[in-house]
């Protein structure tokens, strides 16, 4: 008798022993980037050029003209070509600095608004997780006669 | 005899009442757990859910910063194609030897209004003639696309098709 006794409580303590359930844990925190505060660049205020055509016909009167408004008599000198050649440098810098300051005002327009995307994520997985907390403790709380 | 078989029967319904109490309280835990799991894989779903918007969020944006982008460049380029093609319309070697006062005025406003375009690429505030400017004798032909946002070409063909 004290042996069926000892055999049944023991198989029911090695049955019901092996079966375990173990508690999922999920934790979401997201990291927080401190926001890059960087100077801006300088305005350009450029000082204006003066050009001077000069050909075979005039040059007399350009050496004239230099005199006149007090300007050193010398003048340097660029071919039709060269002068060509300086003004499209000059605007493929410019094309240069244009796709450059586009690349940036892309990258920082993706960047703050991905950030936004993400905080509304967050908050939304936020008001998720405090309902589910929430149901966890009214679960806790609850009698074990109301447990189903 | 009997007493014994009391006895023994007394151990035996409390142990089978333990034995069902603890396997009672066991089973409820098991259930709380199994709540707050279900509870928090639908938080995990939801999450996953809220970070595939996000991705989604954000190609979107990327494509949409793309195509800003390409129109920039595409500005860019058109500014810097109008110059070329002026320069190849019209041969500045010859006309500086038979206008050389018109050609030097020409050049000098040109440099002028290249000058300006480089300011307002480095982030200098349009001036109120440049933002009310709307004719093409009103606009900077350097850079109208930066420096006048108000010029609308297409209102202007021949004008267009002369500084393409």
């Amino acid at each position: 008798m004290n042996e069926l006794i000892v055999i049944s409580l023991v198989g029911a303590l090695l049955l019901s022993g092996c079966s375990t359930t173990k508690e999922l844990n999920i934790t979401t925190e997201p990291i927080q980037k401190p926001a890059l505060v960087l100077p801006n660049v300088d305005q350009l205020n450029l000082q204006d050029v003066e050009w001077f055509v000069i050909n075979e016909e005039n040059v007399e009167e350009v050496w004239q003209r230099l005199s006149d408004e007090n300007k050193d008599i010398v003048l340097f000198g660029l071919t039709d070509d060269g002068y060509e050649a300086l003004a499209i440098n000059l605007s493929d810098i410019m094309k240069l600095v244009q796709q450059q300051k586009a690349i940036i005002v892309a990258y920082k327009d993706y960047y703050e608004d991905a950030e936004k995307a993400l905080d509304e994520a967050n908050s939304q997985a936020d008001n998720v997780n405090k309902s589910v907390e929430k149901i966890n403790e009214d679960e806790a709380n609850k009698k074990w006669y109301q447990l189903n | 005899m009997g007493l014994k078989l009391a006895l023994i029967m007394m151990v035996l319904m409390a142990a089978m009442g333990g034995l069902g109490y603890w396997y009672y309280t066991d089973t409820q835990e098991r259930m709380a757990i199994l709540v707050a799991n279900e509870a928090k894989a639908t938080v995990a779903v939801q999450e996953a859910e809220a970070a595939k918007v996000a991705m989604e969020q954000a190609y979107t944006e990327m494509a949409k910063q793309n195509k800003i982008l390409n129109e920039k460049f595409q500005e860019a380029e058109n500014r810097a194609n109008r110059l070329e093609n002026k320069l190849s319309r019209h041969d500045i070697g010859v006309l500086g030897i038979a206008k050389d006062s018109l050609v030097e005025k020409i050049i000098n406003n040109a440099s002028k209004n290249a000058l300006r375009c480089a300011e307002i690429v480095s982030g200098a505030d349009l001036t109120q003639d440049e933002l009310s400017a709307s004719k093409p004798s009103e606009i900077n032909v350097e850079c109208y696309e930066m420096a006048n946002p108000n010029f609308d070409p297409t209102l202007f063909p021949t004008w267009l098709e002369k500084n393409r």
